[in-house]
């Protein structure tokens, strides 16, 4: 099939995603991006090149890519997805309940042998002997995007033992082999202590190394807080659950893990959905933009606001009356301290705007007004980049926020993981994470967030 | 608070961390021999009534094992306020570190020695003991040793740039210990 009057595609985008949580996160992003595009999440297939062009003007070749046509010429749609972990039980319920949308079958996964015991240090010695000495991961890049990659968008959960440790050594292993220039954008999920399964020590610990993997090697790290989503969630709860999610579709004795995320998921998953959205649909930005934005930023992370959590209107009038209904959410739970205390003075943000029609000087101003009542940020440090809104799906706005005031909470967790260490660590150290390595790291990310 | 003030501090440390080891042992020894002592006392009771003269424990164990307790907890104590002393005195906003403001090129890296040659082995080793470092502390791309700051970096600001960079991850993990184990809201 070729196409006249084709947009040129950015190169792709592969979504890496790590562990039981990231899994989650990333398939639930591709269906709602398919949704978006208007295509059947379940076997996403392009009818004639009208619906092409219709798809490369929203996400290009970027993250999605055209399989081999099947009967009738129909092209299929496949997410240029690699779903990674030591437990196949995840990748392979997502493999199996959704063959037709993974269509690259086993292409799409890379396993191991189970498990890392909610330890950091064995998950990175396992990925380096399970994953990096037995697969090879360029070829698996090259399967699932035969043009050069340009980025990687990686989900994980930071608390546990394989989602955190594998997303480091990923995150290691691309910038040593990948010569420089992709962008890699993370989205960490920070657990809730007491709430999700994780254990305090080792999951503080688990943070600690994987924030020190992302301030060395991610180019846009992003923080999600799983207290603020669960909240979220929980408001939110009659919207989300008339969004369709792959949680819907999976077998129904499935009842523990993934159902207690379903709606939790979603909210990352839309979050993704306007990210890539910023640099794969015609807008003036690229994905390496961010990392240069961030690159002399302290922290070099950001926390996403949602305006609003479930997208309805489109136009800009709709979405900032969203908020005087309390139907935004900032995706960090800063523990009952108020935020626009800890902000600092450099504090940034970028502000990705998806909606249809014009967004006037007036609704920039108003929206510039609510972002500083909030989070305190100098006019001229305040990035807007427009997305445009196309077909018949909702808009929305992203407030990707960078400042300080994420650092007293994080802190609070390196305290906590230095106060577990001596505890753990002959655990530690007989998987290869020694005391120096840690403490190193301790000390970089105490100076990093303080 | 200067490096000079925190090599005293760290000789009063040491100091007292060796006789608190010396405090350890004799207290053992000390413990083990009233151990025996039940057994020893009614040997000695026995050949005293059979050698026909009253004998008297002078051992003096009990009291040596109490001195000695008190010494131990004198020392513990001295050991936490210097140690706390230290880490406040380290992480101060007034820390000064006496670097000579030129550094040597040693082995392709930036050297920035102590001014006047000076040495700080005692700082140098209570630092990392603290944090759980080995000596010298080595933290990418910079080195602290006794005898100065040797930094990896192809230009003398950017060297100076990581110095202080490293020096203030430093300060904020001592605060960081220094702080009151987390309290979570319930």
């Amino acid at each position: 099939m070729t196409l006249e009057r084709a947009p040129l595609a950015p190169n792709p985008v592969i979504c890496a995603a790590f562990g039981h949580c990231g899994i989650g996160i990333g398939a639930e992003a591709y269906r709602w991006i398919l949704i978006d595009v208007g295509a059947d999440p379940r076997r996403p297939a392009l009818k004639g090149e009208k619906e092409q062009i219709h798809v490369l003007r929203r996400y290009g070749g970027t993250v999605l890519r055209f399989g081999v046509p099947y009967k009738k010429a129909e092209v299929p749609l496949v997410p240029r997805a690699l779903l990674i972990d030591l437990d196949p039980r995840a990748a392979n319920l997502i493999l199996q309940s959704y063959p037709e949308l993974f269509a690259m079958k086993d292409k799409h996964a890379l396993y191991g042998m189970g498990g890392a015991a909610r330890n950091w240090a064995e998950g990175r010695s396992r990925f380096r002997n399970e994953i990096e000495t037995k697969y090879d991961v360029q070829r698996r890049f090259e399967e699932l995007s035969p043009e050069p990659v340009r980025g990687f968008n990686i989900p994980f959960a930071m608390g546990g033992g394989t989602g955190g440790a594998f997303a480091s050594a990923f995150m290691e292993h691309v910038k040593n082999t990948g010569g420089g220039t992709q962008v890699m954008a993370t989205i960490g999920v920070l657990p809730e202590f007491g709430w999700d399964p994780v254990i305090l020590g080792p999951a503080s610990i688990s943070i600690v190394m994987n924030l020190d993997y992302q301030i060395k090697y991610a180019d846009m790290p992003m923080l999600i807080d799983n207290k603020a989503l669960r909240n979220l969630a929980a408001r939110f709860g009659n919207d989300l659950s008339k969004r369709s999610s792959i949680v819907d579709e999976l077998p129904e004795e499935l009842e523990i893990g993934w159902r207690d995320y379903r709606n939790m998921n979603l909210i990352p998953a839309h979050v993704m959905s306007l990210f890539v959205a910023s640099f794969t649909r015609e807008t003036e930005w690229d994905m390496s933009n961010y990392r240069t934005w961030l690159a002399s930023s302290k922290p070099r992370f950001v926390y996403p606001w949602l305006i609003p959590v479930v997208p309805k209107e489109s136009d800009i009038e709709g979405i900032l009356n969203s908020l005087s209904e309390a139907r935004d959410g900032v995706l960090f739970d800063f523990e009952g301290e108020e935020p626009s205390r800890m902000v600092g003075e450099k504090g940034s943000c970028c502000v990705l705007v998806k909606a249809r029609g014009k967004f006037e000087h007036e609704h920039r101003e108003r929206l510039r007004k609510i972002i500083k009542e909030r989070f305190p940020t100098e006019d001229k440090r305040i990035i807007f980049i427009r997305i445009p809104c196309l077909g018949g799906e909702p808009g929305g706005v992203l407030v990707l926020l960078n400042n300080k005031a994420i650092g007293n909470k994080i802190l609070s967790i390196a305290k906590e993981a230095e106060d577990a260490w001596d505890g753990y660590k002959a655990e530690y150290e007989r998987w290869g994470l020694k005391q120096e390595e840690f403490k190193q790291s301790l000390i970089n990310v105490v100076n990093h967030f303080s | 608070m200067d490096f000079s003030d925190l090599e005293s501090l760290a000789l009063r440390l040491e100091d007292d961390e060796e006789k608190l080891r010396q405090v350890e042992a004799d207290l053992a020894w000390v413990k083990e021999e009233l151990k025996q002592k039940p057994k020893r006392d009614q040997k000695e009771t026995r050949f005293a009534k059979l050698a026909g003269y009253q004998w008297k424990d002078e051992s003096d164990l009990i009291r040596r094992a109490k001195a000695l307790e008190e010494k131990r907890e004198t020392l513990i104590n001295d050991i936490k306020a210097n140690s706390q002393s230290f880490m406040e005195g380290f992480s101060s906003k007034d820390l000064t570190v006496p670097l000579e403001p030129k550094p040597n090129i040693e082995s392709g890296a930036f050297f920035f020695s102590y001014r006047n040659g000076v040495m700080y082995p005692r700082t140098i080793r209570v630092i990392s003991k603290i944090l759980g470092l080995s000596v010298p502390i080595v933290l990418e791309p910079v080195t602290i040793s006794e005898r100065g700051v040797k930094v990896v970096e192809e230009d003398q600001y950017l060297a100076k740039e990581k110095i202080v960079e490293t020096f203030e991850g430093l300060q904020k993990t001592l605060a960081l210990k220094l702080k009151q184990p987390v309290r979570r809201r319930l």
